[in-house]
Formats: structure tokens, sequence, C-alpha cells
């Protein structure tokens, strides 16, 4: 999803930065750095269960509601499909192959039509 | 709008109506200017032609 | 002693060629095929949507990988154009001028590798994309503001004596509009490609020609790096050029009079 608020023609950014390459780029573009007075929004909300945190104070049900969350690294989805796979591969490790891979296709394509058209004439005489 | 999975919260169609009408106006005038340069005398009947061969008939014809 | 050197003709890489045709008398005469135009045209769009498939595929927030990042800056960047160059009211016409620029960097991308074939270079092409955009904005224009849009070709606090002439050359470069956006883009594209395919053939022949010109092989080749590069960035510059009139005109469309 685009992180433009596109009706606004405002550009919210919603999370931290991660590479550094980001750095470089947002400094042409105007991608604003999530101000510190917003930091109201990094805080969870407020877990408010009904009873559990109330006055009642009885520390048994909170424990309950937290020992059934799930605990440790998420699991790791294997990806669906072709371009799942290609996705978990190149574009989410920002690798640079996918340029070679689409030069390739179209050097290909390209020279199979360039073949078909003038290549093999040219191997018979010298202009076609 | 949806498309591709995604949805597209955005009009298109209205905002880029004059665009295709404009389009089709082109499409047509090139259309027609093409049509009538096929046809002209010194070179209706050249080979490089694609409606070389058409001209030839109707000439025939008539 | 004169040496003759054979080369292929630099522009025969600029040839149309039909993939499929369908011709025959039908409606007075049909003409419908795929020519190598159309099959490029075809295949940036398909990579413009492979793009936006692959891009974000996670659903994760912020800016995780470079494509994400690419493809934000390029957002970014046509969405800041179009804030600066039509404002507010510029904002639903925003999704096609992004597609336009997108097709156009693609398409003059997609030139660049080598056996392919530049659809940009080809004024038949461009031409028909500026035409239409001028006379669509005209359209645009005269739904807008009706019969008080060609007030557009009288400039302000002009003297009445002057007004038959100013008009008369207004209305001359407004037309103009529409042969220059396309002819500006394409000679770009086709001198570059020329030139590239130049200096490649006869680097080609200095290098197998002779002995030192197989010691002297780096130089011409970085040459041709360097011009590559150029021509990168000319690809990038003449879709933003593009995009960019393009804004302008919509804007003189939709507000007359902005200065």
């Amino acid at each position: 999803m685009l992180l433009y608020d596109f009706y606004n023609f405002n550009l919210v950014q919603r999370s931290t930065i991660k590479s550094n390459i980001t750095l470089f780029f947002s400094l042409s573009f105007h991608i604003s750095f999530r101000k510190m007075s917003s930091i109201k929004s990094l805080l969870p909300p407020k877990i408010s269960v009904s009873g559990v945190t109330g006055a009642s104070g009885s520390t048994a049900a909170l424990s309950d509601l937290y020992s059934k969350l799930p605990k440790g690294p998420a699991p790791k989805v294997q990806p669906q499909g072709f371009l799942g796979r290609y996705y978990a591969r190149y574009i989410a490790t920002s690798s640079p192959a996918p340029i070679l891979h689409v030069s390739l296709a179209i050097g290909l394509i390209g020279y199979t039509v360039n073949y078909h058209f003038h290549l093999k004439y040219h191997k018979k005489r010298e202009h076609h | 709008m949806s498309l591709f999975g995604r949805k597209f919260p955005t009009p298109i169609v209205r905002p880029l109506a004059p665009f295709i009408a404009a389009a089709s106006i082109v499409w047509l005038t090139v259309n027609k200017i093409e049509n009538s340069a096929q046809s002209l005398p010194p070179y209706d009947s050249d080979p490089r032609n694609p409606k070389a061969l058409l001209n030839k008939q109707l000439k025939e014809h008539h | 002693m004169t040496k003759i050197i054979h080369i292929y003709n630099p522009l025969e890489q600029f040839e149309i060629v039909k993939f499929i045709a369908l011709e025959g008398p039908l409606f007075g005469y049909i003409q419908i095929g795929l020519t190598n135009i159309g099959f490029y045209l075809l295949l940036a769009s398909l990579f413009i949507i492979l793009l936006h498939l692959l891009y974000n595929k996670e659903g994760v927030l912020g800016l995780s990988n470079t494509l994400m990042l690419c493809m934000e800056s390029l957002f970014g960047f046509v969405l800041q154009l179009v804030k600066n160059q039509v404002g507010p009211s510029g904002q639903p016409y925003f999704p096609a001028i992004y597609s336009l620029f997108l097709f156009i960097l693609l398409l003059n991308l997609v030139g660049l590798i080598p056996y392919s074939f530049c659809a940009t270079a080809h004024f038949a092409f461009t031409l028909g994309l500026s035409s239409t955009i001028v006379l669509g904005v005209t359209i645009l224009g005269l739904k807008l503001h009706g019969f008080h849009f060609f007030s557009l070709f009288v400039p302000a606090g002009t003297p009445l004596a002057l007004v038959p002439l100013l008009t008369l050359i207004e209305a001359v470069s407004y037309v103009a509009r529409s042969v220059s956006l396309g002819i500006r883009l394409a000679a770009n594209m086709l001198a570059g490609h020329i030139l590239l395919h130049l200096f490649s053939t006869f680097s080609w022949k200095f290098i197998t020609g002779s002995f030192l010109g197989l010691l002297l092989a780096p130089l011409p080749l970085l040459f041709i790096t360097l011009l590559y590069g150029l021509e990168i960035g000319v690809a990038f510059i003449q879709a933003f050029v593009f995009v960019l009139l393009t804004c302008s005109y919509i804007q003189d469309a939709i507000k007359l009079h902005s200065d």
C-alpha cells in the first residue's frame, strides 16, 4: 500500500526506516520523518478488558489472558506461487538481481525478434 | 473499482473523459488520413502499399 | 591505402515490422495488426503491472526493501510535481499522470536494453500521444469554461489594436504544443539510439581491426559506458519533461490566466 495520504496531499510516514539508502533518497523528496510530537502514536492503546484490570485486581485472569498469547518469533510463512517466491528471494532482500533478470529477458525477446526480421538476412548478405 | 485484488478508490473515467474523447478523435482522423493516402494515384499500385491489391481489384471492377 | 568498412544501417533498429497482421476489405479496409511498437507497449504495460504486484507483496508498512523505496520515491516525485504544477484542483488527474510517467519512463528504459526496440523513438507513437493530450486538454477547457476558454489566446493587458495579431500568434503556439511535445521526446530518444549504435559499431570495428586497437580497447568501451549512463539520464529527463508539460497544459485549461 502506498504511504501517501492521497486525498489530502500529505506525505505520511507510518513506520521506522530500516536501510541507510532511505536517507539518501528521502533528502530529495519531501518524505518527512515522524515528528517527535506524535510519539503518542508509538504507545500501544490502553488494553481494558472489563473486569480484568478493573477494581477487582485479580491477577489470575490477567495472566490467563497473556498465557494464551503466542510466544517466540512469528512462524515463517512459506511463499506461495511464482511471484511470492520471487518476492521472497529477490525483492524482500533488496537484491540487484531483478535488473539483470529483466535486462536478460527483454534482451532475449528482442534478439528473437531481431533474428527473425534482420539478423538472419545479415548472415547471407552484407546489407538488407 | 477493483483490479488485481486491489481497490482503487479514485474516479478514473470521469476526469479522463475528455482525453478518451480526444483519443477517439485522433484515432479516427489518422485512420481517415491513412486510408485516403493509401489510395492516392502514384502510390496506390506500389508493392509496398498494403492496400495495393485492393486498389488494383477496385480499378478492374470499375 | 583505403579500407572499406561495412557497417549495418543504424536506422535499421527502428524498423517497424508486423508480428500479426489482420487485413481485409471489411468495413472499407481494416488493418489490425500487432507491430513491434504495439508489442513493446504491451510489454511495458505488463512490466508496470508486475512492478505494482510485486511492490509490497508482504503487506508490511514502511520502506522495507529497495523496490518499495523506488516506487515510493517515484510516486512522491510525481505527486509533488502535480501538487506544484496543477494544484489541488488537478488531483483527479494524478493517477493518469503517474501512469503516463511510468509508461514513458519504462518504454525509454526498455529501449536501452541491447537488441530491444524503443517505441518512444517513433514519431508516430509520440505525436499520437501528444496530440491526444493537447486535444483532450482543449476539450477539458471547453467543457469547464465554455466560450470563455478562448480568452487563453488573448494575454491580459493587450492593446485592442494588437488583439487580432496576438490571437493569431497565441493560437499558432497553442497548436504547435501538440507537435513540439511529441517531437521533443522522439527526437531525443532517436538521436541517443543512433549515437549509441554508431559508436558501438565503430568501437567493435576499431577493436577487432588491429592489434593496436585491441590494446586501446578500454578507451572506446569506457566512452560507450559513459554515453549509456547519459542515455539513462535522458530517459528519465524526457519522461519528466513530458509529464511536466502535460501538467502545465492541464493547469492552463483548468484555470485560465493563472499568472
